[in-house]
């Protein structure tokens, strides 16, 4: 029996449809069976950042409506035989499905895969509902931004209401530059807020943007920081214990001083 | 030794001020300087940290702003809820006794209570007591940076900008008709209830 695992962040654009890729394909790498569900219905994406959009036949609506078989609507992806995609429908929203329909396909994927990774939509309302139904663990994705943060703390209190364990948090595009500037909140000031186990920190990559829109996500790019960085979330979350991503911050004696002395925070 | 000892009450926290540009403190005093920060006869002076307040009181109609968002029913002595989690954006608690908070109060959160809210951790969001009216109700909280902060008739807010202070628990309550935050010191002179009082001037 396989892990349901949901990528969610409140806030959109933080980068949830791109983790959920490349933490699928790395997965895949390291040998497990991986499926994927895009359950943003109707802003059909992950199939997209896979390069796999033209392979679409039936979709998750088509399954859950008895239109096809389960089977029927998985796409293999065209590198990896471990890894398949249930791709969201274009024509629809998210009203098209319920929770327990969602419940009941992910168990059923749960059952020929080792991972089952959901990519949520944006927002708190049904679709987020259906996206978390299925899931025993959840991945937030934030940015180093107050807004992706604030979403993301509300969407922790509202997966309390769930049977989720404990969220695990990837914070996506951070710029040890800008961080080092104080231009930037640094991790320290994201976890002082949120208070949930640090999965991994991907920088920013402009390779990530390219290999978005090439369809061939950046953990197959040996070069790629993003990647790498990916790739070692993988493995974390499969209970690797795997150094964390350096951040090159080095607090000067001042700063601590500062901070010890109550004027300056984080 | 640099800070300034004897705050007037209406002056903004002082220590904030080109703290970035350059070292307060020799590292050889540090030590001193720690020690000195953690002990309770601490000389340098309890600089009230002033919020940022509306001009005038404000109320809605039919009462104190938002007692509505507290659940019906008198408030008696000791009847006080305690919140085991951090509660987080979106997340509101009411009360008609006191609240005490074993968390963090997160931006976007919000405790309303009809008497006393003590946090025991970080308040960064809204906290509103004494939403009946009482004057009198304080809020503490182990590092109080509130989004804003309501105590009975006033709202105050945080000064715009990045909101610091001091990493010590702090108290926060109404007094000559405005709001302001004293350190937290339970037994000895900075009582709550005696700065209430004014069995203390500062200065």
């Amino acid at each position: 029996m396989g892990e349901v695992i949901v990528v969610t962040s409140g806030k959109g654009g933080v980068g949830k449809t791109t983790t959920t890729a490349n933490l699928g394909l790395s997965l895949a790498l390291l040998g497990h069976r991986v499926a994927l569900v895009d359950a943003d219905i109707g802003l059909r994406n992950l199939d997209i950042i896979l390069g796999l959009e033209n392979r679409i036949v039936y979709d998750l609506i088509d399954v859950v409506e008895g239109y096809c078989r389960l089977k029927q609507a998985l796409i293999k992806d065209k590198r990896l035989e471990a890894l398949c995609l249930l791709p969201a429908a274009q024509t629809r929203d998210k009203s098209a499905m319920s929770p327990d329909q969602m419940r009941s396909v992910c168990s059923e994927l749960a059952r020929d895969h080792d991972y089952v990774l959901v990519d949520s939509p944006a927002g708190i309302e049904q679709g987020f509902r259906n996206a978390v139904a299925g899931a025993r663990r959840a991945l937030i994705v934030t940015t180093p931004e107050v807004t992706a943060v604030r979403d993301a703390d509300r969407i922790i209190g509202l997966l309390e209401a769930t049977g989720i364990r404990e969220p695990e948090l990837i914070i996506n595009r951070i710029r040890p530059a800008m961080v080092r500037r104080g231009d930037m909140m640094d991790i320290d000031d994201i976890i002082d807020i949120l208070a949930v186990d640090l999965l991994g920190v991907v920088p920013e990559d402009e390779a990530m943007l390219i290999s978005g829109n090439r369809g061939e996500p950046a953990v197959l790019n040996g070069s790629s920081r993003a990647g790498e960085a990916f790739r070692n979330i993988a493995r974390r979350l499969r209970g690797e214990s795997v150094t964390m991503y350096e951040l090159e911050r080095s607090r000067g004696m001042f700063s601590r001083i500062r901070r010890m002395v109550g004027v300056e925070r984080g | 030794m640099s800070l300034p000892a004897g705050q007037e009450e209406s002056a903004p926290r002082p220590v904030a001020e080109g703290a970035a540009a350059e070292p307060m403190t020799p590292p050889a005093e540090l030590p001193e300087l720690h020690d000195l920060l953690l002990s309770d006869e601490s000389s340098i002076g309890e600089p009230a940290r002033q919020l940022r307040e509306q001009p005038t009181p404000l109320m809605l109609e039919g009462g104190p702003l938002r007692s509505d968002r507290i659940p019906a029913g008198e408030r008696t002595d000791g009847d006080t809820l305690l919140v085991r989690k951090t509660l987080r954006s979106g997340q509101h608690v009411g009360h008609r006794g006191n609240v005490v908070v074993l968390g963090d109060v997160n931006p976007g959160a919000e405790v309303v209570a009809a008497g006393d809210i003590l946090v025991l951790g970080a308040l960064r969001g809204v906290a509103h007591a004494g939403a009946r009216g009482d004057e009198q109700a304080l809020v503490a909280g182990f590092r109080l940076r509130p989004t804003q902060l309501r105590i009975g008739t006033h709202i105050a807010r945080a000064p715009d900008g990045d909101i610091t202070g001091p990493e010590q628990p702090e108290v926060a309550l109404v007094k000559e008709g405005r709001v302001v935050i004293r350190p937290y010191c339970p037994a000895g002179r900075m009582h709550p209830r005696r700065l209430r009082e004014g069995e203390l001037t500062h200065g």
